[in-house]
């Protein structure tokens, strides 16, 4: 009995050491769940292997940035001459930019932006997304990006980090993306939940932005404002992620069902927006099947054959018919 | 040149007979008085008899300029802030008092109006407009695009305060437009009737909410109809006229409301301010037979919900979506 309470004991100490050394050192498991923070950042800014994206503009790099980070305001998305959309570049493209950034296949890649509103962490979102598309998944978002990182009196610089070049080779996860003939396919399709990450006054189609071509959205699909995922400005607040419960309870409540293997398309006007909600469905909640709609409204509202439904919340669209 | 001035002309008339067109009111709610009136109605009609205007917008306001004939009620002695914090429509004799030094009689046609700017300015009218129902007096409308409207098409305005008799009108509370708590907790657990939340997703959805309001979030179940979506405001600097009633139709369905027209919706907001556009929409544009504003809204449901749960991040999608 007492050997048993003895040995219960142990096993109880010994979980709470590995707990703590994964805590301490938690290089593997802050990549694996996506975000790290203020804290382990500065703890770990002159970690071998450890590559800082800066995701904002130039002058903001110029005027201050974390010391080590890399100017790497992309272009993660780019558009042609039809401005069809912001897609994302080639991936040779991306191969060469990324090399350029000093990264390789086992690089810790830790991004970060503004930091002010969720539409900031939305950039890092999509850098992050870019790098999931590419099969580098040893990634996180710096949780209240540089915003936080200022507020905590952490070391900034105006130095430039000249990177080695790396030597990153990609390997494509093509289903990360979904294209508009696929979307069209899979429109009105049982067992596929779109999900418009855009403002709720963009998705009833009250208002839009001047870019986009028609009013509404894309018929049937849920609404998760990307807006909401962040606390940036509230009462000051850096865009610190809501907490991971939070944001499960949010998943629920706009209607995606629980299932992990759930089948899911993120949207938003130029598919920035839309990379927050698969930073937050993929990385943070777990969904296994989220893929990004590239062109987003931007592409879909130039296309008579998309059905785009005004004056009404998507999830009542099927139930009204 | 002179061509310029006749193609002018012409345009200038085809203008005022497509406007005379408009201009009487296209729909009649049930006691047969329009729920809006336009600015040329009101232009036309300003010096009627049975014609009351009531300016709700501040004091200082009304007597910088008006509408020429219009007496003021303020909306702030409409809905006055009470000692607990909450904004609740005052007792019958105060408002009949408050009516007749108008100058209000039984038979008098109100026609409210405030700014036309915002769908704040909007909401003001709408809800002085629900508040004249509420206290039973059938014949009131609302000027479609307020002051500002008025004021953009060039219309005459006066600082000049006019000399009415004090009027015969009598406030009597009609309580199948009110909705208390009881009756919202009822609902909450029992279901029965639709409630509907007017304030923007924002605060609905339970990111942000309103200074003085306790808690985050909305009535367990209520659906989300922004005011905000049932003007123009906003948008390419447009007046705060409201949208077609078709599309207005289309909203209320889109937000899920039955089309059945006796169903029973119970409109809130923080105050009550906003439900009381919601309740002109519902009850006299569409024909919604049974719509009733919760006057003390969020701002009493937080304080009086006990045990009642308030929903936060959820769109009350209920039942889930199904194809």
């Amino acid at each position: 009995m007492r050997l048993k309470i003895r040995l219960t004991i142990a096993t109880v100490v010994m979980t709470a050491v590995l707990i703590c050394a994964g805590l301490v050192a938690p290089r593997q498991s802050s990549a694996a769940n996506g975000l790290v923070t203020i804290e382990w950042l500065s703890k770990h800014l002159n970690d071998k292997g450890l590559i800082i994206l800066d995701v904002r503009t130039f002058p903001k790099y110029i005027k201050s940035h974390i010391p080590g980070a890399i100017r790497a305001f992309g272009p993660w998305q780019v558009t042609n001459a039809d401005f069809i959309g912001f897609m994302t570049p080639p991936v040779e493209q991306l191969e060469n930019m990324l090399r350029g950034f000093g990264v390789s296949n086992d690089s810790l890649i830790i991004i970060y932006d503004q930091g002010m509103t969720s539409s900031d962490t939305s950039k890092s979102a999509r850098a992050l997304w870019t790098l999931h598309y590419l099969g580098h998944t040893k990634c996180a978002i710096l949780n209240g990006g540089f915003n936080a990182w200022e507020q905590r009196e952490k070391p900034i610089t105006t130095q430039p980090a000249v990177p080695m070049t790396g030597t990153f080779k990609a390997k494509v996860v093509s289903n990360k993306l979904i294209t508009l003939d696929e979307v069209k396919k899979k429109l009105g399709k049982k067992n596929c939940w779109f999900v418009d990450l855009r403002q709720p006054h963009e998705h009833f189609g009250h208002e839009k932005k001047s870019y986009i071509s028609r009013f509404g959205h894309l018929r049937g699909s849920l609404l998760m404002p990307s807006a909401y995922m962040t606390i940036g400005g509230q009462d000051f607040s850096p865009a610190y992620l809501r907490s991971k419960d939070k944001l499960r309870h949010m998943a629920a409540g706009c209607g995606i069902p629980s299932d992990p293997n759930a089948e899911i398309v993120v949207y938003s006007n130029t598919g920035l927006d839309a990379a927050l909600g698969y930073f937050v469905l993929n990385e943070i909640l777990g969904y296994k099947n989220v893929r990004l709609f590239d062109g987003s409204m931007l592409e879909a509202s130039k296309d008579k054959d998309v059905p785009i439904t005004r004056y009404s919340w998507g999830w009542n669209d099927y139930r009204n018919k | 040149m002179h061509k310029i001035i006749q193609g002018n002309m012409i345009c200038l008339l085809v203008m005022v007979v497509l406007a005379s067109a408009v201009s009487s009111p296209g729909w009649v709610s049930a006691a047969g008085t329009a729920p809006l009136v336009s600015t040329d109605w009101l232009d036309k009609h300003k010096s009627d008899k049975a014609v009351v205007i009531v300016d709700v917008r501040s004091d200082a306001n009304y007597g910088f300029a008006h509408i020429p004939n219009a007496v003021s009620i303020p909306y702030t002695e409409l809905e006055p802030k009470s000692t607990t914090g909450l904004f609740v429509v005052p007792g019958e004799k105060k408002l009949t008092e408050l009516f007749q030094k108008a100058g209000i009689n039984k038979n008098s046609h109100v026609v409210v109006y405030a700014h036309g700017n915002t769908v704040s300015d909007a909401s003001k009218a709408g809800a002085s407009y629900w508040i004249f129902k509420a206290m039973g007096h059938k014949k009131v409308s609302m000027l479609n695009g307020g002051f500002t409207k008025w004021t953009f098409e060039g219309r005459v305005v006066t600082n000049k305060v006019p000399n009415r008799k004090r009027g015969n009108i009598v406030a009597k509370k009609d309580p199948s437009i009110f909705a208390d708590f009881h009756e919202v907790a009822r609902v909450v657990q029992k279901g029965g009737a639709i409630l509907m939340d007017a304030r923007n997703s924002v605060q609905y959805f339970g990111h942000e909410k309103r200074a003085d309001v306790p808690c985050y979030g909305h009535i367990p179940g209520a659906i989300n109809l922004p005011a905000d979506f049932l003007t123009h405001a906003g948008i390419n600097r447009a007046p705060a006229t409201l949208k077609e009633k078709k599309d207005l139709q289309r909203m209320v369905t889109g937000v899920g409301v039955p089309s059945t027209k006796s169903t029973t919706i119970i409109v809130y907001c923080n105050t009550a301010q906003l439900a009381g556009l919601n309740y002109l929409v519902l009850k006299d544009m569409l024909g919604y037979r049974n719509v009733k504003v919760y006057d003390g809204s969020m701002l009493e449901y937080c304080k009086l919900k006990g045990k009642l749960p308030v929903e936060i991040f959820s769109w009350s999608i209920n039942p889930p979506k199904k194809l």
